[in-house]
């Protein structure tokens, strides 16, 4: 999880947000939908996975694209 | 006078001559130089005569690529007929009789793309007339069923000098790069955003995806792009939600967010106010156009300089087209208007002195200055009881500056048996996630008062229906009304 949530800050430029799991992308984090499709480059990069171009917009919190990188077997 | 190019060979041919050496393609391994691209496609147009394509359809596989636009280069330089048409689509519905099926990542060997050499069979290309059929495209259907289109050779090559010397030919020089990122299956990204570029000898400069945009946008540093409100809108809710969390001063949101851009060209649906002005704001010009598929598609476009907000570009009559405001429709004469139908559509077409024109059924007006200005389309357009008539566009249009709101659509529906006009709102997701049903009728029913307050009582809204389900949309983005249920049945 703290992988996810460092890679959300570094997209935001901004290591003081207070991110965890439950922490939501577009009404806590202010994300709007384009930039959740950019944040799923930042994923791609580091975990060498593709997402479809819009996937992301249907993730509403840190937790979800958690689960999502889980279940494509990411994390080691 | 200035020299007419009215076939994709003439396009090649003269933009070889004039920006040889220039990068016509560009990705992170590859340049094409103009003459090198000349001779792959006349490679392969070669190739696909000899295969007996001329004239017959050929379905490409509608993927934006390097590979994709050199095909689509090569099979029209060949005189085959390119069926656009977007992923689904079923051909055989249509009965068109399809000679072959192109997938550009297939058809083209990479190494092709690095070693054109030269090409030793010039005598063998076979010229195709300017009257050729080029392009079948099938409409995005926003009023109804799709149409399929026939454009001409000079169609499409007419219309790609229309655009570039409507935005201002000054404004761009051979090199300047763009970033074509619009669906292949919809004219303005092949007329606007790739054929328009060719004949200026801007470098296209291709990136994988459209989520790779702002990311490939500094590297690249465009000085025009081409693309739908849709996306204009998203850039610029990326810039203040950047202003807003202090990552960047506004000074220096054109350079980072924008690569530098100079230019936005928007088509392909109604731009709000709001976004040209935020642009405007960074130092970015947008520049609104209008277009319809059947005139391939570009009608009007701003001007670099004398331009409008609001307005989509003056009304001109550059190579031979006419456009003219007959009771209140916009007509379209001269080349860049497509040979006819493929499907069996109504006749599109009328005559004033016996020139033909083609009715776009879209309502406009133009001002002392000869702008151009969109009032909504025909075919959409409410009656009321008491004879008012309602572009619903034009009040959907006042709905598109609320951050709230995903999208609306208004029509007509009874209420004791009176007409009234209803409205449709589809919330952003982050409001569905974050408020409650009535939060959200709350916060609507404000949207709404305050729309109201602005619009003369026969326009103004009187019931209103939440939906949480996206709409369902063409490829551009624009709501396709025939599929929602707009019956009335307003709650």
């Amino acid at each position: 999880m703290d992988s996810v949530i460092n890679i959300i800050k570094h997209f935001l430029q901004n290591d003081e947000l207070e991110i965890n799991a439950d922490t939501r992308l577009a009404e806590d984090l202010g994300m709007s939908s384009f930039e959740l499709m950019e944040l799923s480059c930042e994923f791609e990069d580091e975990y060498d996975i593709k997402f479809q171009t819009d996937e992301m917009i249907n993730f509403q919190s840190v937790s979800q694209i958690y689960e999502f990188l889980k279940a494509r077997a990411v994390f080691e | 006078m200035e020299n007419r190019k009215k076939t994709v060979y003439e396009l090649l041919s003269y933009a070889c001559e004039h920006f040889g050496d220039v990068n016509a393609i560009c990705r992170n391994d590859l340049n094409i130089t103009y003459k090198d691209l000349f001779e792959i496609v006349k490679l392969r147009a070669i190739m696909y005569q000899r295969e007996g394509c001329i004239g017959k359809y050929i379905d490409i596989k509608p993927e934006l690529s390097i590979k994709f636009l050199i095909e689509f280069l090569s099979l029209s330089m060949a005189g085959a007929v390119v069926v656009l048409h977007e992923p689904g689509l079923r051909l055989q519905e249509f009965d068109v009789p399809v000679f072959k099926y192109v997938d550009p990542e297939k058809s083209i060997e990479e190494e092709c793309l690095n070693f054109p050499g030269n090409n030793e069979n010039d005598e063998e290309y076979q010229n195709i007339s300017e009257n050729e059929i080029c392009t079948l495209i099938f409409t995005s259907g926003t009023s109804g069923r799709q149409k399929g289109v026939l454009l001409s050779q000079k169609n499409i090559i007419t219309d790609a000098m229309l655009g570039y010397k409507t935005i201002g030919i000054e404004a761009l020089k051979p090199g300047d790069r763009t970033i074509p990122v619009l669906p292949v299956f919809h004219m303005f990204g092949i007329t606007a955003s790739m054929l328009s570029p060719i004949y200026a000898g801007l470098s296209l400069c291709f990136i994988e995806d459209i989520k790779y945009l702002s990311r490939k946008i500094n590297i690249i540093r465009p000085k025009i792009l081409f693309l739908v409100p849709m996306i204009l809108k998203a850039l610029l809710a990326k810039a203040q939600q950047m202003l807003e969390r202090g990552v960047i001063q506004e000074q220096y949101i054109k350079e980072k967010v924008f690569g530098g851009a100079d230019i936005v060209v928007s088509g392909g649906a109604p731009l709000a106010d709001y976004i040209a002005e935020g642009f405007e704001k960074y130092g970015i010009k947008v520049l609104n156009g209008y277009g319809i598929t059947e005139c391939s598609p570009i009608v009007t476009v701003s001007n670099h300089i004398d331009y409008k907000t609001g307005a989509v570009g003056k009304i001109n009559n550059l190579y031979n087209t006419k456009v003219v405001i007959h009771n209140g429709c916009i007509l379209v004469g001269g080349d860049i208007v497509m040979e006819g139908y493929y499907t069996e559509e109504e006749n599109p077409f009328i005559f004033i002195d016996e020139e033909r024109f083609f009715n776009t059924k879209d309502y406009g007006l133009t001002d002392d200055d000869g702008n151009l200005y969109i009032r909504g389309r025909d075919s959409n357009l409410i009656i009321m009881d008491d004879g008012n008539n309602i572009s619903p566009e034009e009040i959907e249009n006042r709905f598109e500056k609320y951050a709230a709101i995903e999208g609306v659509i208004v029509y007509p529906g009874k209420v004791n048996g009176n007409n009234i006009l209803c409205i449709t709102v589809k919330p952003t997701n982050e409001i569905i996630g974050e408020y409650s049903l009535d939060e959200i009728k709350s916060m609507v029913n404000i949207i709404i008062k305050e729309v109201n307050a602005a619009l003369p009582s026969f326009k103004m809204i009187k019931k209103a229906v939440i939906r949480t389900e996206p709409f369902i949309k063409t490829g551009l983005n624009k709501i396709k009304r025939i599929e929602e249920n707009t019956n009335g049945q307003c709650d």
